[in-house]
C-alpha cells in the first residue's frame, strides 16, 4: 500500500491549510494535521512536522492568526485561524489550482 | 517588525515552540494508544509520523528571524572570540588603525570646519568683500581707501555693508607695554555680522560718529592680559598712551578679522575716520568694505555696481592728481564671496593633508591586510573544518569580513577618542594662516565620517585576505592536512603586492616635511 502514498506537492500545502482553517475554524496544528490526512484518506504521506514551517511563513503572510488556548483535553495549545486577507488569499489560490488542475487534466486526457 | 522582535526574544520563543511541538506529538501518542498499540509503539509511531522534531525546529527557526541578522549576530559573536584569542594581533592591528582613523577624522575635522561648515556669522552665504584692482600696477587685488569706502558702503546692492581696517596699538597700563593688533570697526559690522559680546555691549552709531574713545576686548586678550576680570567693563585702558574705556568683552569663537593678509584683531574700535583720513585719493589703501547682499543680487550684479563706483571715484578725483596719474590707468572694484577670501589659501594646504593622513590609512590598511594574510595560512585548519561542515565559501568570507569590519570598528573607536583629543591641540599646532581653527570641534559629520571610514577601511583591508584565505580552503578541502604549495603561492603574490604598495609610499615621506613647507608660504 505504502508505493500508492503520494507526497505533498510543493506549495500545496499552504493551500491545504489555509482551506482546512476555512472549514474547520480555530483549529491548532495537530488538529489541522489530522483533518488532512483524514480528508486524504491517508492516501497523502505527510511528515506532520512539516506544517509548523508553513504555519509561521502563513503567519508572517498576515493571512493567519496565532493565539494561545486551551485544548479539549485541557492542555495548552496554540490555535490557528484564518484572517480576512487570508480568506480572499484562499479564494484567489483556489481559482488559479483549478484551472492549473483543469489544465493538466486536460493535457493528460488528450494524450 | 514581528521578525526584528524575534531575534531579542529567542529563548521564548524557542520554548513555545517546544510546547506546540510537544503537544501534537503528545495528541498522536494518545491516538495510537487508543487504537491499541503498546506504549512503546505508540511512541514510535507518533514520531514517524511526525518527522524529524530537529529538522521542524530549524526549518522553523529560519523563518522565524531575520537570518541576516541572525547570521551577522553569529558572526560577531564568534568573530569577538577569535580576536581575543589573539591579543597580540588584536591589538596591534587595533592600534594601528586607531591611528590612521584618528589622524584621518582629526583632519578632516579641520577641513569640516574651515571648508564645510558655514562661517559662523548671520546671513554668511551673502556676505562679501570689496576688492579693487588697478590692472596697470599688477593682477593683486587691493583693499580700498578711506574716503571710498563711504562710496561704496551706500550702494543699493547691499542690504547692510560696514568697513574696518587694522592697525597695530601700543597697548600699555595694568602690566607691561606691547604692540597688539586692534582693529577698527564701523559701528553696524558687528550687529551685521550677527556677534553679539560676551559681556559688555558693542559700539553705538554715536560712538563711532563722535571719535568717543572706547574699546572692545578679544576673548583672548581678556584672558591673556586681565586675567578675565569681569570687572574690567568701564575701566580704562591706554592705547598708543590715550585712555579708552573698555564697553565689552566679544566671546572666544569670535575671531576677526581672519583674512591671510589681516591677522585677527585683540581688540576693537569704532572706526571714527578722521578728516584727514577721508581727503586722500587712493591713498593708503588699506580698509576693507564687507557687506551682505540683498536676497536675489548676484555676485556678478554686485561687481558690476562695485565697477560702476570705482569709474565714478576715479572720474571725482580733482584734476592736479588726475594728470599726475598715467592716462590708461584704470581702477577696477568687484566683490567676492566673503568666505572665499577667508579660507580659499588654506584650501590647497588641507586638501594635501588630508591626502596625506589618507594615504597614512591606506598604509596601515595595508599593514593589517598583511597580519591577516600571514595569520590566515594558521588558520587554515579551522576554516577547512567549518567549509567540511558545510559552511560555503560566501559564508567563510562573510565570517572574515565581519572578523576585519569588527576590527575597524574598535580601531575607529579608539581613532575618534584620538581625534577628539588631538583637535584640542590642534589649533596651535597649524600654520597661523589657516582660519576659522576655532571652529574645529568633533561634531556629527566628523562622527559619521570617522564611522563610515571604519566600516570602508575593514572591507578594504579584509576583502582581500578574506577571499585569499577561503580560495585556499576550496582547494585545501582535499584534507585537513598540510597546506597545499599553489595555494602558499597566491598569497604570496598578494603579500608581495603589499609590501610594494608599501614601499612605494616610502618616498612620499621623505617628501612629507617638503610639502609641508612648501604649504606654509601658499597664503
Amino acid at each position: 500500500m505504502s508505493h500508492a502514498k503520494s507526497d505533498v506537492l510543493q506549495g500545496t500545502l499552504d493551500l491545504m491549510v489555509l482551506k482546512t482553517l476555512d472549514t474547520l475554524g480555530r483549529q491548532h496544528g495537530y488538529g489541522i494535521a489530522q483533518r488532512i490526512q483524514q480528508v486524504s484518506e491517508d492516501v497523502l504521506h505527510l511528515n506532520q512536522g512539516t506544517l509548523y514551517p508553513a504555519l509561521v511563513r502563513l503567519e508572517q503572510q498576515g493571512w493567519i492568526a496565532s493565539e494561545w488556548g486551551t485544548s479539549e483535553n485541557n492542555r495548552r495549545a496554540r490555535y490557528y485561524s484564518l484572517t480576512r486577507s487570508g480568506r480572499k488569499q484562499l479564494v484567489a489560490e483556489t481559482e488559479s489550482w483549478e484551472r492549473m488542475s483543469a489544465i493538466m487534466s486536460r493535457l493528460l486526457e488528450g494524450v | 517588525m514581528k521578525r526584528f522582535l524575534a531575534i531579542f526574544r529567542k529563548r521564548r520563543l524557542d520554548r513555545e515552540l517546544d510546547d506546540e511541538l510537544r503537544f501534537h506529538i503528545d495528541a498522536l501518542i494518545e491516538q495510537n494508544l487508543r487504537r491499541g498499540m503498546s506504549p512503546d509503539q505508540a511512541r514510535h509511531e507518533a514520531q514517524r509520523s511526525f518527522g524529524g522534531v530537529e529538522q521542524v525546529k530549524e526549518a522553523y527557526r529560519d523563518r522565524r528571524g531575520i537570518p541576516m541578522i541572525e547570521t551577522l549576530l553569529q558572526d560577531l559573536r564568534y568573530s569577538q572570540r577569535v580576536l581575543r584569542q589573539s591579543p597580540a594581533f588584536t591589538g596591534v592591528a587595533i592600534l594601528t588603525l586607531a591611528l590612521g582613523i584618528g589622524a584621518t577624522s582629526t583632519i578632516f575635522s579641520v577641513v569640516n570646519a574651515v571648508l564645510l561648515k558655514p562661517l559662523p556669522f548671520r546671513g554668511a552665504d551673502r556676505l562679501v568683500l570689496v576688492r579693487q584692482q588697478i590692472p596697470k600696477l599688477g593682477p593683486q587685488p587691493m583693499r580700498v581707501a578711506a574716503p571710498d569706502t563711504v562710496e561704496y558702503r551706500k550702494s543699493e546692492v547691499f542690504e547692510e555693508a560696514g568697513a574696518m581696517q587694522n592697525r597695530v596699538f601700543d597697548l600699555s597700563g595694568d602690566g607691561g607695554p606691547e604692540q597688539i593688533t586692534g582693529g577698527r570697526v564701523s559701528a553696524n559690522l558687528f550687529p551685521m555680522l550677527g556677534a553679539a559680546p560676551l559681556v559688555g555691549r558693542v559700539f553705538s552709531e554715536d560712538e563711532d560718529r563722535l571719535r568717543t574713545r572706547v574699546v572692545l576686548l578679544s576673548y583672548g586678550i581678556w584672558q591673556r592680559r586681565y586675567g578675565r576680570d569681569p570687572k574690567i567693563i568701564g575701566r580704562a585702558i591706554l592705547l598708543n598712551r590715550e585712555p579708552y574705556q573698555v564697553i565689552g568683552v566679544m566671546p572666544p569663537t569670535f575671531v576677526f578679522p581672519q583674512m591671510p593678509w589681516e591677522e585677527s584683531a585683540d581688540l576693537w574700535t569704532p572706526l571714527s575716520l578722521s578728516r584727514n583720513e577721508l581727503r586722500t585719493y587712493l591713498d593708503n589703501p588699506s580698509y576693507s568694505v564687507i557687506g551682505r547682499l540683498r536676497p536675489g543680487v548676484s555676485i556678478e550684479r554686485a561687481s558690476a555696481e562695485m565697477m560702476t563706483i570705482a569709474h565714478r571715484i576715479q572720474a571725482s578725483f580733482p584734476p592736479q592728481f588726475k594728470a599726475a596719474l598715467p592716462s590708461d590707468l584704470e581702477l577696477k572694484a568687484f566683490v567676492a564671496p566673503f568666505k572665499e577670501q577667508m579660507v580659499g589659501g588654506s584650501k590647497r594646504l588641507l586638501f594635501l593633508l588630508l591626502g596625506a593622513v589618507g594615504f597614512l590609512l591606506l598604509i596601515a590598511c595595508a599593514n593589517v591586510a598583511n597580519m591577516l594574510l600571514s595569520r590566515s595560512a594558521t588558520r587554515e585548519r579551522e576554516l577547512t573544518l567549518r567549509a567540511a561542515l558545510g559552511a560555503g565559501r560566501a559564508r567563510l568570507v562573510r565570517q572574515l569580513l565581519t572578523e576585519s569590519v569588527l576590527l575597524s570598528a574598535l580601531g575607529g573607536g579608539l581613532g575618534i577618542l584620538i581625534a577628539w583629543w588631538v583637535t584640542g591641540l590642534l589649533a596651535a599646532a597649524l600654520p597661523g594662516n589657516v582660519p576659522l581653527t576655532e571652529q574645529i570641534r568633533i561634531d556629527g559629520r566628523v562622527l559619521g565620517f570617522a564611522v563610515a571610514v571604519s566600516v570602508l577601511t575593514g572591507l578594504l583591508f579584509g576583502l582581500a585576505p578574506a577571499l585569499a584565505a577561503s580560495r585556499q580552503n576550496e582547494s585545501g578541502r582535499r584534507g585537513l592536512a598540510a597546506p597545499s604549495s599553489h595555494t602558499t603561492v597566491r598569497t604570496c603574490r598578494i603579500r608581495r603586492f603589499l609590501q610594494c604598495c608599501n614601499a612605494s609610499y616610502l618616498p612620499t615621506r621623505d617628501v612629507r616635511p617638503w610639502v609641508a613647507n612648501q604649504s606654509f608660504d601658499i597664503a
